[in-house]
């Protein structure tokens, strides 16, 4: 069945669209959350939803399609430039923005068109922004990875990220240089103001770490001086904070003056209050370790000192011992030939007194049996014919000569009669 | 008899202190006393030098760690 009321869907969306040109004759200004932001390069247009603010991690209870054109993009960043104010629409920053409530005929797409910026609810939602994105990277991790590096204990080469020429460049190269510890300073300049800043930094780390010289590196300072909250805002870009996370060396980040915090104050190691302050941390770092290493040197000085005056006194001692016994040696040598001698003395005397005794009996003996003598005492000696003394009668013969010896002469005679006892 | 250039300090603290029991025991033929003694006189030397020269290189390490 056909009728003529029947809308078609080009109809029906021709009249929604009349309907919100109705109830939104004029842009409004509405605040959300910007998520899903990408650009389209080749056209200069911006897409992104907005969403109303919700808890982190969790859903968001409405979002709307919202687009930005080159044109609209180019004037409001013009406009913003005027006031001094930054225009970077950032994912997870909390916006107002002007808008047109507009609805696609042809493909039945509702969207927001942005029209306008309130740069100042931007300022003042900047702490806001930060601390949305602090939240979500410290849900995530980043903001923990790059504490969980060891600080050096001799950081002496330093790998630096700040602009070129800057004054904070000079004055944490100063703060170094008063220092007498050899530093070595890699420098990898980037831009540390406006719209670049967060793809300059990233790119700087990124040189850091592809630069073969800076393999020995042992920190990485990223610095620059004081400016307005809106200068120091470039560098609340989560890309900053994932790319601290993923460096092997960890990072001091001096960024502003004390009042001042940004995003890589949360995702770096260390927080300094300045770039001078930053350069002071890695110099007490230093004194830190040489003070320790003095302390050591000087307990292993006085430790090691007594031990080789011991070993001295050792063999002193040894020494002295060794004289000691060897000058005394040759007397008790000496001693032992003495006592040796004695013996030998004695021994020798006592031995002659008793050949001297057997000598004398000898010769008493001797004495006793001499012939003479016994003539003289009256003995005679009978000898035969031949001279041969006769010891018994039985030797001589009955009329036989025989010769008598005595005292003062002999006899020969002749043997009349044999008488035997 | 071990080559001194090849002894460690402990080695030759040893042999030192076993020659002066030696000659203190009096146990020590004379025959061998001169050699004895002309070893443990190389061994005082080597001792001493030896301790000396580590005195030295310690202080010297010390004092670089220090600089």
């Amino acid at each position: 069945m056909n009728s003529s009321s029947d809308f078609t869907v080009l109809r029906l969306n021709q009249k929604v669209k009349k309907v919100l040109q109705i109830g939104f004759p004029e842009p409004i200004w509405i605040r959300g959350v910007i998520t899903g932001l990408r650009r389209v390069s080749s056209r200069g247009h911006t897409y992104f939803k907005l969403a109303d603010p919700s808890e982190l991690g969790g859903q968001s209870q409405a979002v709307v399609d919202c687009a930005l054109f080159a044109g609209d993009r180019s004037r409001i960043s013009l406009e913003t430039g005027r006031q001094s104010k930054i225009f970077d629409l950032q994912n997870h920053e909390e916006v107002r923005i002007l808008v047109s409530v507009n609805f696609w005929d042809r493909s039945g797409g509702f969207q927001l068109v942005m029209k306008g910026y309130d740069p100042d609810f931007s300022g003042d939602s900047a702490a806001i922004h930060l601390q949305r994105l602090v939240s979500l990277l410290n849900k995530e991790g980043v903001l923990a990875e790059n504490r969980t590096l060891r600080l050096p204990e001799v950081p002496l080469n330093i790998g630096l990220i700040t602009s070129k020429g800057s004054a904070a460049e000079k004055d944490f190269v100063k703060t170094l240089e008063e220092s007498s510890y050899p530093f070595k300073v890699f420098a990898a300049y980037a831009s540390m103001q406006g719209s670049s800043t967060s793809d300059s930094v990233c790119d700087a780390f990124n040189r850091l770490i592809t630069n073969p010289a800076c393999n020995s590196l042992d920190i990485v300072v990223i610095t620059r001086g004081g400016g307005s909250v809106t200068d120091l805002a470039w560098f609340n870009d989560e890309r900053i904070a994932r790319t601290i996370a993923q460096l092997p060396w960890p990072v001091i980040s001096g960024i502003g003056h004390e009042i001042d915090t940004t995003l890589p104050d949360y995702a770096a190691h260390t927080r300094a209050k300045t770039p001078t302050h930053a350069a002071i941390l890695i110099v007490n770092q230093l004194a830190q370790f040489d003070d320790y290493i003095s302390t050591a040197t000087q307990s292993l000085f006085s430790s090691v000192s007594p031990k080789i005056q011991i070993e001295n006194l050792r063999i002193n001692n040894l020494a002295s011992n060794l004289t000691q016994h060897l000058s005394s040696l040759p007397v008790r040598k000496e001693e032992v030939i003495h006592k040796l001698a004695s013996k030998l003395n004695i021994a020798v005397k006592t031995g002659l007194y008793k050949i001297n005794l057997q000598i004398a009996d000898i010769e008493k003996q001797i004495e006793i049996r001499d012939p003479n003598k016994m003539l003289k005492l009256g003995w005679a000696v009978v000898r035969d014919a031949h001279g041969i003394p006769i010891r018994n009668v039985s030797s001589v013969n009955e009329g036989e000569t025989i010769k008598i010896s005595m005292d003062k002469g002999s006899l020969t005679a002749f043997v009349k009669e044999k008488i035997n006892d | 008899m071990t080559d001194i250039k090849t002894m460690t300090y402990s080695q030759m603290l040893e042999e030192l202190q076993s020659i002066v029991n030696s000659v203190s025991r009096d146990d020590c033929p004379v025959d061998e006393l001169e050699e004895k003694v002309q070893r443990a006189g190389i061994l005082i030397k080597t001792l001493r030098k030896k301790l000396k020269s580590t005195e030295k290189s310690v202080s010297e390490m010390l004092l670089e760690i220090e600089n």
